[in-house]
């Protein structure tokens, strides 16, 4: 399943209107914005009461009953909604059904999802204006001046265009972490020691780490950076990061990853 | 106080909206705390004891409250359940913090909860205590420390 698909839902109250882009996408937000309503419209539309506008099937994981994981192994091409009450999203029978499916996720629910490796960019919050529903990306690019004087970087990055060869010739300067799962607590060793820490990881697959990153660079660390290339070679959430001090060859947005 | 943990038990009260829906009191509307909580998370207003004006969905009863309503109601009228963090967003934290300094509550958090945003973050009126570690969290500094703290000794 490809390509981006618009979903509209429209009642005498309340209307949705939003885009899915991509395989795994998150919905968060405030209390009362609407989540959990959407969820039971899609129900509702499983009766006939709702109608739901999108080139895709979409369907609540209500619909998908106990044998979730043959159901989802043999629907295509679909859009599946998940909320806060399966539970099951969390495990590792899930990740690996979902991995080889061949259809849409979509998450309400706040839950990092460790397992589930989505996109900073499939990341959204509920957005309400009166009667309106829309969907706004909860990560921005955030421009900030950068000299990191140690740069944590996950296995995926190691390796690729977007790794830094040098740090002012300092090796020792770059920490590693065994991958995404360990890359907190290998930024939060770095930065307790106080270095200017510079974190360097695929943003195609760290949407569960973020939160917590964001959170310790708002709440603790000012000074460090984020830096969430997306191994398609799309420079994703991009702190202003001083790119002639780390490569020989700076990267553009074009250049496609080496694995 | 507020009790956080970072870990989920058997006690946990993983869905407290459909807990809320089947043992929820009629007289809690009538508590004006309550009340405002309505009003303030859900920004409705209680007319009576089960009728609930929504600017949005029109009259609704106290089931289709959303269920970051509903978990602070219960916090504030069943405080013995260990909560859901998942269930409460950031919008709620105010509240939170007003009920945990009415009574104890016990919240299992399994990501970072704002209770204030950046710019408050020495703000020191949170009055929690983490569970695991014993660490004193009374600012949103405070309950970084305690989950690295967690994240060091436990992943």
């Amino acid at each position: 399943m490809e390509g981006t698909y618009r979903v509209q839902i429209t009642t005498k109250r309340l209307q949705y209107d939003f885009t899915i882009r991509q395989k795994y996408t998150c919905i968060r937000g405030d209390s009362a914005t609407g989540k959990t309503f959407l969820y039971r419209l899609l129900e509702m539309s499983r009766k006939g009461i709702v109608q739901v506008s999108c080139p895709a099937e979409c369907l609540p994981a209500s619909a998908l009953g106990e044998d979730w994981s043959s159901w989802i192994q043999t629907t295509h091409d679909a859009i599946l909604f998940f909320d806060d009450t399966e539970d099951f999203v969390t495990s590792a029978a899930f990740a690996e059904a979902a991995m080889h499916a061949d259809n849409y996720f979509v998450f309400l629910s706040r839950e990092p999802m460790e397992r589930i490796p989505y996109s900073v960019r499939g990341v959204y919050a509920m957005k309400t204006s009166g009667a309106m529903h829309s969907l706004e990306p909860l990560y921005q690019e955030d421009h900030r001046p950068c000299q990191p004087n140690c740069i944590v970087t996950e296995g995926r990055i190691s390796g690729t265009p977007f790794s830094p060869k040098f740090l002012d010739g300092k090796e020792s300067a770059r920490v590693t972490a065994s991958g995404k799962s360990t890359l907190y607590k290998t930024m939060l060793s770095a930065a307790g020691k106080g270095e200017d820490v510079l974190v360097l990881a695929d943003g195609g697959v760290l949407g569960s780490e973020l939160d917590r990153l964001l959170s310790a660079r708002d709440y603790m660390y000012p000074r460090m950076r984020l830096c969430l290339p997306e191994s398609s070679g799309r420079l994703g959430l991009l702190d202003n990061v001083d790119f002639s001090r780390l490569y020989q060859d700076p990267p553009d947005g074009n250049q496609t990853a080496e694995t | 106080m507020i009790h956080i943990r970072f870990e989920r038990s058997p006690n946990t009260l993983i869905y407290s909206g459909d807990y809320f829906g089947l043992n929820y009191e009629r007289e809690w509307f009538r508590d004006p705390l309550v009340q405002q909580i309505v009003q303030d998370i859900d920004r409705s207003t209680v007319v009576s004891d089960s009728v609930i004006d929504s600017p949005v969905l029109d009259f609704i009863g106290p089931r289709d409250l959303s269920n970051g309503a509903k978990t602070l109601i219960l916090m504030l009228k069943e405080p013995e359940h260990e909560f859901n963090g998942t269930a409460i967003r950031d919008n709620c934290g105010a509240w939170m913090i007003r009920i945990g300094k009415m009574h104890d509550i016990t919240v299992v958090f399994r990501r970072i909860f704002r209770f204030h945003p950046p710019a408050e973050k020495d703000v020191a009126d949170i009055n929690a205590v983490c569970d695991f570690n014993g660490m004193r969290i009374d600012s949103m500094v405070d309950y970084m420390a305690a989950y690295n703290d967690y994240v060091l000794k436990m992943e």
